[in-house]
């Protein structure tokens, strides 16, 4: 059992890795960072929070999305509003 | 056309990676350079399945085949890791080493399905020439019957 690689797969592989990896590095370099648009006259967060907080947002539905998850967030306020 | 064994696979994880990434969501930088850090993973398990096509189509290599199928397997735990672990560097957000680890896994991933891609091509190459070969020799049998009886 030989391993069938030369020159050329290396060459190949070399290459599209470095096609992908610039890729991501542009992507990178393309992040927002936070600023005040004086333009629009409001501050715009940068692209990760910004990502992040939507994230947040998808979550926070998630967890009250049918009736039982909403009880099971709100138990302690329910509780005390049932026991006045 | 020229290269074909190269430019399907690479159009196929392609169009799979922008599936993932555009329907039904709004693409973000940082989610793009998530999705790329996936990409080795779908690399390796495509080159899995092309072993695993090459063990199926039945060469004479097929322990050859097996032994490929188990190092990748071994493989694809690592490049697993390596993803997890660049995505984490990533998000930490304090250094771009995960760079550094998105092209080892890339590369490795290419040099497999690189690999595996010849192994399937050489065997399907071995099978048209036996087929040639056979073809050949029952049209020289058939020739010499035809001959004796005409005689």
């Amino acid at each position: 059992m030989e391993l069938p690689i030369n020159l050329y797969t290396l060459i190949i592989s070399a290459g599209l890795t470095s096609v992908v990896t610039l890729s991501a590095y542009v992507l990178l370099k393309n992040l927002k960072q936070s600023r005040y648009n004086s333009e629009l006259r409001r501050a715009e967060l940068d692209s990760i929070r910004k990502s992040i907080e939507v994230k947040m947002y998808e979550m926070n539905d998630r967890l009250m999305m049918n009736e039982n998850r909403w009880r099971d967030v709100n138990h302690l306020v329910k509780n005390q509003l049932t026991i006045k | 056309m020229k290269h074909l064994e190269l430019i399907l696979p690479i159009a196929l994880l392609f169009l799979s990676f922008l599936l993932k990434l555009m329907i039904d969501r709004s693409v973000k930088a940082p989610i793009a350079i998530k999705a790329i850090c996936e990409l080795p993973v779908d690399m390796i398990f495509l080159s899995i399945s092309f072993l695993i096509a090459f063990i199926i189509s039945g060469g004479e290599n097929r322990n050859d085949g097996l032994v490929y199928w188990t190092i990748y397997l071994i493989l694809s735990i690592g490049i697993v890791f390596l993803w997890r672990r660049s995505i984490s560097v990533y998000e930490k957000g304090n250094n771009k080493s995960w760079l550094v680890l998105l092209s080892v896994n890339l590369f490795v991933t290419l040099i497999c399905l690189v690999v595996s891609i010849t192994l399937l091509i050489n065997t399907g190459e071995m099978n048209t020439k036996l087929n040639e070969a056979q073809t050949s020799q029952s049209d020289q049998s058939h020739n010499i019957e035809s001959h004796g009886t005409t005689n």
